[in-house]
Parts: structure tokens; C-alpha cells; sequence
């Protein structure tokens, strides 16, 4: 703390206040406030839309800026602290949403953020669908270092990482499976959602807990100024969002609901089998924000959702999440914010077997509670502290079976495990006179697990050691120190270099039992036989703008390592298995690549042109004799292309295309025969390649009315318009017209998909 | 694993439907890339019956002779725990057979292969359960499994009943026959069920029944090693393995391929009405 008394010393005066939307009081998060006066002073408002700025007695002209929004130039006389709230007024005026990116045009090069991608909702507002549901999850994969491996499937995988370590938060809590329909659709309803910010590389230090990425979803705080209802009819999903003032400017909530219909659908066939079934899911998103007075404001937001599946006496499944936070933001002294927040959140799911003679379930649940506690110190223009604590409390119930006496199986209850982690974090940025950034931190993570019950060790999968623990008394404990460093160096108003090292951990693992999104996940923590994963990534880039930022360029490339990856072994048991611990191998894994980004960001005609280059590659003791093998979503070369062309107020064409190296897959090298049967024999791992992927989707959105209160608009999207089949999977069999012959037999999911929307707001 | 069994039985079904009924399937051009042929090892002693051992290597994948590939004038040699060891006579070409050795329940053999295919000696050990368990009634009938259109679903069921001896953990093996030839296996464990009169539904998504045609079932009473080695092949564990193929995990030393079972068993057979 050696530079707060430098800044003490002088004889300044702090104006700081809140910029939010004049329209609706959604907070604008990194706006900028610049002095016309003083060139290089400024700031921009941190994730509340806060700011605070320290200038010498004196007038001065502010200028405030965002993108999609008027500047406000403020005349003001610094003769004592300030109390100043920027309301800004959007430059869009129709239902036309915003078209261009909602932050500033050279935020790229201006500010520290190296491996981070941000979306606008309204941004994507065009952007074509799938069977009608926008999604922010799918969206992400369309820029570069971020990829799924299947049609259709949600999960991503971050520059090589694996789609179990992202941390997905939805108002900075924990979303432990945000996935619908077994993968299909995201959690997240993108009407309830103001915006994503992705760090590929270098997360905050006030994020930790998964190795690979960090996926900040924030929901809109609801329109402060005058009540809203948005809704939408899709071809499966419908629905609606209301927000409102509870007291003008004060405070607001917001509602949203959607729900699937496919049961209802089912119930018109005449099939009684298939108009039993159940099949949907829901949402239900709720915040309700309230600005006590200029130091305070309360946050709570909560969010439920639930999938059920469902064949009369045969199978249920049903799964979802339960997620509530409270937050409480304090304006301590001009320069002090603090946020103190409480955050929940459940996921669990049920498999139930209705079978003769009687019925059993497979259950199991996942709960964390959370205090964040965090300072932000504005120690004058160019320099921001953060220190905060993160303590966090884990609950895992296994599978467990449910049985009753008369069932054809017995009950397994296999004893629930906690844990604890805590977390200190500090980071430091600072902006010199030279044009440089330097942003330090570091983040201490102390995960202990706890008893009650016997903790086995494993060597080879057999039980070599066993350990009782009596309750709350710590089985292990790991201390991961996490080092994150980020350098900008600002050339000139058009292009920046900048590298960052950054060092994350993860102790909560998710074991999958297939390549399929199901919801049957394992859910592990660190124990005496699973190490805490961790990752070392190094990133360096160039950023460019052209043409008053017109055009935005950049390339990044990047090394990544992870250490204690976790891979299951060769025909593992893992449902109801008390030893799964003993079915793990382990091993290491490295990921390095190129990623480029071209972005129109202005003009009729605005999108962008993605390209990554890049080798996943794992080395597993146990898999392939250790040697590196290429992982699953190894994907050499990755493509994305995204247009939206503006015809009029009333037209928007748009259409993306991604193309994608096949996926390393193992296929058979040889065949034998055990039994009078055909089987394959299978070489190294993972050293063939699906065909590869690509697609075009094209949308077209034609606003019906603009004008009045009642707006409305709809949505033409075609998935996949040209109709490639790509390969879902590919199986071996022998031909049935010629049995020496092996054929490969390729499945795909989807041709062409047209999907159609009703948007309305009034 | 029961509930696996049922998992993969109703879940892959609700699956296909929630990937859509567009899924559709061809067959499409493949290079495969040719590597050094394996030794894959076949061997079984029968409770009360001769041991056979057969012999082979993998072949390309579009070769037509698999006959080429048995390995010939190999030692091949079987030792019980009670002393007693045999060489194993070629009966044919890649064909081992037992004389004087007859499977014991609960007995100990151990495998020793010797071939001019492999500098290594092969070798392995597999100890046959102590009881055969049989079956108390087996059941086919039409599925009761919805029909979905463009979607394939297993269009017969065949249910096996049996009481689980309560004692020990049994693992099983079902070994299909329809007319004589056998069709598929399927693998079990008790760790569920252990004690029950239990049912297992072998699900094959390929079984083909016509009225008149002779099922029958041998359940095997089999050691873990086997079952692990056949649970890889099972629909639930290509589920787990997913994309990520792997040959299965064998109790063969010395060779990547087969396996080597001492096992009890029973038959039931029913004609299809």
C-alpha cells in the first residue's frame, strides 16, 4: 500500500457516480470518462456501472462515451468531492436494436484485456438461430479459441480445455450444468441477459475455480423508467419477459419465463405412446435491483429451471438448476466500492426406472453456498486497486440409488462429501504516462476436503490404503497459488501489443460417462487421489484498428498447459461406484495456437471474420504408453464467418458459415474374430479425424412495426441452409453384402433446419 | 449393473428421439491405415469339459481369409492348481484342445503360449467360480418399446430370470444362440442386485426372431476379468467410451487381443412362437 500516501498528499477533489442507460437505468458497464483538458486522464466504469475519478481543483469539459450512445459532454467546476450519476441516451431510436458493438470502438486497443470476448444480447440480435432459440453459448462458439465438437451440442471447449472446466456464471454465481435437452440448448434465456464476457486467458483475480475459462453472464437489472414486457413465439419455446420500476429511477425487476413445448406437440399425434411422453423444460429468471441511496445499492437475482423427460412406465429424467444471489453494492468514500454478496446454487438430477415389479431412482445433487467479499480502491486516474475474499462451501451427493424393499436392486447410498474453499485475491492496475498498463494479481486458494467416512487410496484402480475421518475433520488440503500478470503497451490511438501469464486451478472435476451433454455427469472434488487440476497459460497479441475503428483487427497466440488432467480408464464403471476414484488416470495436457479476429463493427454491412490455428494434445499415463496423443477437441483449423447486413429499419439479412477440421477420433486398424464374431482392433488413440465440419445458417429479420408502442419483428432462420451432413458419429460394421468387408457407417443429426420466430415489445 | 442395463436399454431410445427424428445414417468412404498384425488369444476351459485355446492374428481390415490369419504350431500349455499340466494338441489349424483336463469349479488355470509370431511368452490365469447359477425361466417377446419412426429399436426382448446366490459377488455372461449359432453375449455384475431374484433384459438393437427359430441362452458364471473384458464391448460401455475407442482391457499377458475364461454354465433354450 506505498502509493497511498503519495496520493493523499496532493490536493484533489473525487467525482464518482454511476452511468446507466437513460431509457430503461440498465447500468453501462465500461463507459469511459475522459477530461478535455487533461489528455491521458480518464477512466471507466467498473462492472456497476460505477466510477470514480480524482482530478486537481479546477473546470474542466467530461466526456462520457459509449458506443450506441450520444456523448455527454459535462462542463464541470472541481472545487470538492462529487456526487454525478451520466444518464445516456441511446442513438438507436427504432426497435432497430443497436448495430453496431455496444462497447467503445477501441476498447481493444485501449484497454488491458488480452483473450476476452464480449457480447452484447443486442448485438446477436440477428444473428440466425437454432430451432428458433437464441443462445448465448452457441453464439460464443463463433469466435476464435472457442469451439463445440458436435452439431447441436452446447458444451465448449476454450482454447483446448475441456467443456467441464469453464467457470459459467450467471450474476457471478455458478451455473453447474447449463444445458437443456441434453445439450441442445443453453440455460440461459437470452431475453433475461444484458451480456457475456468470456476470458479465454487471463480471468480477474476475483474469478478462480476452473482451469480453462471464465463465462461471466450478467441478466439485465429491468428497466428503471417505465415497465416493458418483451415476449417471443418460437417453433418449440415461447417466451415472455417483463420488467419495470418498483419506484422510478430507484429501483426496478424484471421476469422472464420460457418454456418448451415439444409434449404438447407430441399430445396432437394420435400415438397414445407418444402423447404420454413429456418432454420440455423451463426457465424462470427474476432480479430485482433498488438504489437505496447514492453509496447504496441491493441486488437480488435468482434463476430456476428444470428439464423432464419422461416415457410412462419405462424412464423419467428430470434435471435443473437452482441459483439465488444477493449482492450489495457500497459506495464507502470517494474512492472505496465495495460489493458484498451472498450467492446459492443447486443442480440435481433424478433418473427414475418404472419397471416391474416396482419403481427405483438414481439420484444425485451438487450445492455451493458463497460469500464474495471485494474492495475496489480508485487511487487516482491510472491506478485501481482490488482486494477481496471469495469463501465458498460444497455439498456433493452421489449417485445414490432409491430402492424400496420389494425392487429387483438395493439400495446404494454412498455418503455425501464437503468441502470448503477459500480464497484471498489482490490485483493492481496501473496506467503509466508512457502509454503502458501493468495489471498484477494474485489469487491464494485453500481447498480442504472433509470428512465423515473411510477415504480409500488407489494404486493401479485397486484399494491400497484406507483412511477414516470422524466429521468436519479435513481429509486433504490444497494450497494453489494463482499468479496472473497482464502488460499492455498502447503504440499509438490505433494498435496495442500486449502479453499476459496467467496461473488457474480447479478442484471441483466433472468425470463425463459419454462424449454426450448428459446430464448423468460425475461431479468430483480434490481428495487424496485427485490432485487439484491446474493450468499455466501464456498469451501475446497485436491489436489494430483501421478506418476511425471501423475495422478492428487482432491476433493472439497461445501456450497452454494443464497439469493433473483427468481421463477415465479403459471400460471404467462409474454409475453408483463408490471406487470411482480408483477408475481415474492421469496425466498432462498442452494446447498452443493462433487466433485472428477481423470485426466490421460499423456500417450497413458489420460482422466478422474468425480464424484459429491450434493443436490440443494429452498425455495420459495408462493411454497410448504416455505418449502425447491428440485430445478430442483437437481441432487444427477452425473458421467462422458472421454477417448481418442492414437493408432498411425494417430488413436485416444475416448468415454465418464455420468450417472445422475434423475432431481426432480412434477408428479401427485391424479385425479379429472372438466367439464367431467381428471385432476391430484399435491402434493408437485418437489418431483419425472426423470429416470435416461446416455450415452455412442464414436468418432474416423483418420488423413489422417500428413505430408506436407495440414493436414487433420476425425471425426466418435456416440451420445448416445448404444442407451438410455432418458427421455425428462414425461406426464400423461389417458389409451385410459382403462380410469381409468393412464398412464405415456415418450418422448425422440435422439437414437444413428452418426455424421462425414472433418477437414483440410494447 | 442393472441399472446400467436399464439406462442404456430406455435411455439410448429417448436419446435417439431427443437427437431428432432427421438422424439419418449412410455409408461412406474410408481410408484405414494398415498396422502390424496383433496376436489375438481365445481361450476356454468349460466346467466339466475339454479347454480350448485358439489362436490368431488381426487382419486388415478388408481382408477376406481369416482363416489365413490362425497361428499354427504354437506350444500352447494348460496347468490346474492341483499340478496337473497338459500340452494342448492342434485339433485344427489354430486350435488347441485339452485331453486330460476337464474344468473344475472353483479351480485355478493358468495359460502359457508360445508361437513363432511373438518373441514374448504369453501367458494368463483365470479361476472358474465355484458355482454355476442357472436360469429359472427365459422369455422372449416383442418389445414393448415404442415405435419411432426413422429410428431403430430392438424388436424383440429377451428376459432372463434367475435367483443371485447372495454369498459372493457373481459376474455372468450371456451367451445368445439362435438356431445353434451363437448371435451376441451380454455381461453382468451382482453389485446391485446381489441376493435377488433378478431379471436381465438383453438388449440388441440387431436381434432378428422369426416363429419357429430355437433361442437359447447360456448363462456363464464368469471371473471379474472377463466381464471387464467383455463389459468394454457391451452398449454401455461403447456409451462411456464414446468416440474414444479402445480395444478391450484383456487378462492376456504378453498380447493386446482376446481373453482367457474358466467358467461354469447352463443352457435354456425356448422355440419362438
Amino acid at each position: 500500500m506505498c502509493f497511498l500516501p503519495a496520493i493523499l498528499s496532493q490536493t484533489k477533489y473525487t467525482i464518482n457516480g454511476v452511468v446507466t442507460d437513460v431509457t430503461n437505468g440498465e447500468t453501462l458497464p465500461g463507459a469511459t470518462i475522459t477530461v478535455e483538458e487533461l489528455s491521458g486522464v480518464g477512466t471507466a466504469s467498473n462492472a456497476y456501472g460505477y466510477f470514480g475519478l480524482t482530478l486537481p481543483e479546477g473546470s474542466y469539459t467530461l466526456k462520457i462515451q459509449y458506443v450506441g450512445y450520444q456523448t455527454i459532454n459535462f462542463l464541470v467546476n472541481v472545487n470538492q468531492n462529487l456526487y454525478q450519476n451520466f444518464k445516456m441516451e441511446s442513438i438507436a431510436t427504432s426497435l432497430q436494436e443497436i448495430k453496431v458493438t455496444p462497447y467503445r470502438l477501441d476498447d481493444k486497443i485501449l484497454t488491458n484485456d488480452i483473450g476476452v470476448e464480449k457480447i452484447q444480447i443486442s448485438e446477436i440480435k440477428n444473428i440466425p438461430v437454432f430451432f428458433g432459440e437464441r443462445d448465448v453459448l452457441k453464439t460464443i462458439t463463433l469466435t476464435p479459441g472457442i469451439t463445440s465438437v458436435r452439431d447441436g451440442e452446447s458444451g465448449v471447449h476454450v482454447r483446448g480445455g475441456n467443456n467441464s472446466q469453464n467457470l459459467i456464471l450467471l450474476d457471478e454465481t455458478t451455473v453447474y450444468y447449463p444445458y437443456h435437452l441434453l445439450g441442445f440448448f443453453s440455460t440461459f434465456n437470452s431475453e433475461a441477459i444484458k451480456d457475456v464476457t468470456v476470458y479465454k486467458g487471463t480471468a480477474p483475480t476475483s474469478y478462480g475455480g476452473r482451469i480453462s475459462s471464465v463465462m461471466d453472464i450478467r441478466m439485465k437489472d429491468g428497466n428503471n423508467q417505465t415497465f416493458e414486457v418483451n415476449g417471443s413465439l418460437g417453433l418449440i419455446a415461447s417466451n415472455l419477459t417483463v420488467e419495470g420500476p418498483i419506484v422510478k429511477e430507484k429501483g426496478s425487476f424484471l421476469v422472464a419465463g420460457r418454456r418448451t413445448y415439444i409434449d404438447m406437440l407430441l399430445k396432437l399425434t394420435k400415438d397414445p405412446e407418444l402423447s404420454s411422453r413429456t418432454l420440455n423444460f423451463y426457465d424462470l429468471n427474476a432480479k430485482v435491483n433498488f438504489t437505496i441511496n447514492p453509496k447504496n445499492r441491493i441486488f437480488l437475482s435468482a434463476y430456476t429451471g428444470r428439464d423432464a423427460l419422461r416415457m410412462p412406465n419405462h424412464l423419467g429424467v428430470s434435471w435443473g438448476n437452482q441459483i439465488a444471489s444477493f449482492k450489495w453494492n457500497h459506495i464507502w468514500h470517494d474512492k472505496i466500492f465495495s460489493n458484498t454478496s451472498i450467492h446459492f446454487s443447486e443442480f440435481d438430477y433424478m433418473v427414475d426406472f418404472e419397471f416391474e415389479p416396482s419403481t427405483f431412482s438414481l439420484y444425485s445433487e451438487l450445492k455451493d453456498y458463497c460469500f464474495k467479499h471485494e474492495f475496489q480502491f480508485f487511487l487516482g486516474n491510472n491506478n485501481r486497486l482490488s482486494a477481496g475474499l471469495d469463501l465458498k462451501s460444497y455439498n456433493i451427493t452421489p449417485g445414490q440409488l432409491i430402492a424400496g424393499e420389494d425392487a429387483m436392486v438395493h439400495p446404494v447410498k454412498i455418503k455425501d462429501k464437503t468441502a470448503k474453499e477459500r480464497s484471498f485475491y489482490l490485483s493492481n492496475e496501473i496506467k503509466t504516462p508512457t502509454n503502458w498498463i501493468i495489471n498484477f494479481g494474485i489469487r491464494l486458494n485453500f481447498f480442504s476436503l472433509y470428512g465423515i467416512g473411510t477415504y480409500y487410496i488407489y494404486t493401479d484402480g485397486l484399494v491400497t490404503d484406507s483412511l477414516r475421518f470422524y466429521a468436519k475433520s479435513p481429509v486433504k488440503t490444497y494450497f494453489t497459488p494463482e499468479r496472473r500478470i497482464n502488460i499492455t503497451h498502447i503504440i499509438d490511438n490505433k494498435q496495442s501489443v500486449k502479453v499476459a501469464y496467467s496461473n488457474h486451478s480447479q478442484n471441483i472435476h466433472k468425470i463425463s460417462s459419454s462424449d454426450a451433454s448428459l446430464p448423468i455427469d460425475i461431479w468430483l472434488m480434490s481428495s487424496t487421489n485427485v490432485k487439484p487440476e491446474i493450468s499455466d497459460q501464456f498469451t501475446a497479441g497485436y491489436f489494430r484498428n483501421f478506418r476511425q475503428d471501423m475495422y478492428q483487427f487482432s491476433a493472439e497466440t497461445y501456450f497452454k498447459w494443464m497439469h493433473d488432467a483427468i481421463d477415465l480408464r479403459t471400460g471404467a464403471n462409474i454409475k453408483a461406484n463408490e471406487h470411482i476414484e480408483g477408475q481415474l488416470l492421469f496425466g498432462h495436457g498442452r494446447s498452443y495456437g493462433l487466433e485472428l479476429l477481423l470485426k466490421k463493427a460499423t456500417g450497413k454491412l458489420h460482422g466478422w471474420l474468425g480464424y484459429n490455428l491450434s493443436r490440443t494434445e494429452l498425455s495420459i499415463i495408462g493411454i497410448n504408453n504416455g505418449a502425447w496423443y491428440p485430445a478430442r477437441q483437437d481441432m487444427t483449423n477452425d473458421v467462422s464467418v458472421v454477417g448481418m447486413y442492414d437493408f432498411s429499419d425494417k430488413w436485416t439479412l444475416s448468415a454465418t458459415w464455420v468450417y472445422q477440421t475434423g475432431n481426432a477420433v480412434t477408428f479401427p486398424s485391424g479385425k479379429y474374430e472372438i466367439n464367431g464374431e467381428v471385432r476391430y482392433n484399435y491402434d493408437k488413440r485418437n489418431a483419425n479425424r472426423m470429416p470435416d465440419y461446416h455450415r452455412l445458417d442464414v436468418g432474416l429479420t423483418w420488423n413489422l412495426n417500428t413505430k408506436g408502442r407495440y414493436k414487433s419483428s420476425l425471425n426466418l432462420s435456416v440451420y445448416n441452409a445448404y444442407a451438410r451432413k455432418n458427421a455425428f458419429s462414425i461406426n464400423f460394421k461389417q458389409d451385410p453384402a459382403n462380410q469381409d468387408k468393412t464398412i464405415a457407417v456415418m450418422t448425422y443429426l440435422f439437414t437444413a433446419i428452418p426455424s421462425i420466430t414472433y418477437n414483440f415489445h410494447f | 449393473m442393472k441399472t446400467i442395463r436399464t439406462i442404456q436399454k430406455i435411455f439410448l431410445p429417448i436419446l435417439t428421439l431427443v437427437y431428432v427424428a432427421t438422424s439419418c445414417s449412410e455409408t461412406i468412404e474410408f481410408e484405414f491405415n494398415p498396422v502390424k498384425p496383433e496376436i489375438v488369444v481365445e481361450g476356454h476351459v468349460p466346467a466339466l469339459e475339454c479347454a480350448e485355446v485358439i489362436l490368431s492374428k488381426t487382419a486388415e481390415i478388408n481382408s477376406s481369409n481369416p482363416q489365413d490369419n490362425l497361428i499354427k504350431n504354437a506350444l500352447v500349455t494348460l496347468e490346474d492348481n492341483s499340478g496337473i499340466s497338459e500340452i494342448l494338441v492342434e485339433v485344427s489349424p489354430g486350435h488347441y484342445r485339452s485331453n486330460k483336463i476337464r474344468g473344475m469349479p472353483g479351480s485355478t488355470y493358468k495359460l502359457t503360449v508360445q508361437t513363432n509370431e511373438s518373441e514374448k511368452t504369453i501367458n494368463s490365469m483365470d479361476v472358474m467360480p465355484a458355482e454355476s447359477v442357472s436360469i429359472n425361466k427365459l422369455r422372449a417377446r416383442r418389445s414393448i418399446l415404442p415405435e419411432i419412426e426413422g429410428v431403430k429399436m430392438p424388436e424383440w426382448e429377451v428376459i432372463v430370470e434367475y435367483t443371485d446366490p447372495a454369498k459372493e459377488t457373481n459376474y455372468y455372461r450371456f451367451v445368445e444362440y439362435v438356431n445353434g449359432k451363437i448371435i451376441a453375449s451380454y455381461v453382468e455384475d451382482d453389485k446391485l442386485n446381489n441376493g435377488k431374484d433378478s431379471k436381465s433384459f438383453l438388449t440388441n438393437f440387431d436381434r432378428q426372431l422369426s416363429p419357429g427359430d430355437t433361442l437359447t441362452i447360456e448363462m456363464q458364471s464368469i471371473s471379474e476379468a472377463v466381464y471387464n473384458y467383455f463389459y468394454s464391448f457391451s452398449y454401455l460401455g461403447q456409451l462411456v467410451q464414446g468416440s474414444t475407442k479402445t480395444n478391450p482391457i484383456t487378462n492376456i499377458n504378453g498380447a493386446e487381443l482376446g481373453y482367457f475364461s474358466a467358467y461354469a454354465s447352463c443352457k435354456k433354450s425356448i422355440v419362438i412362437e
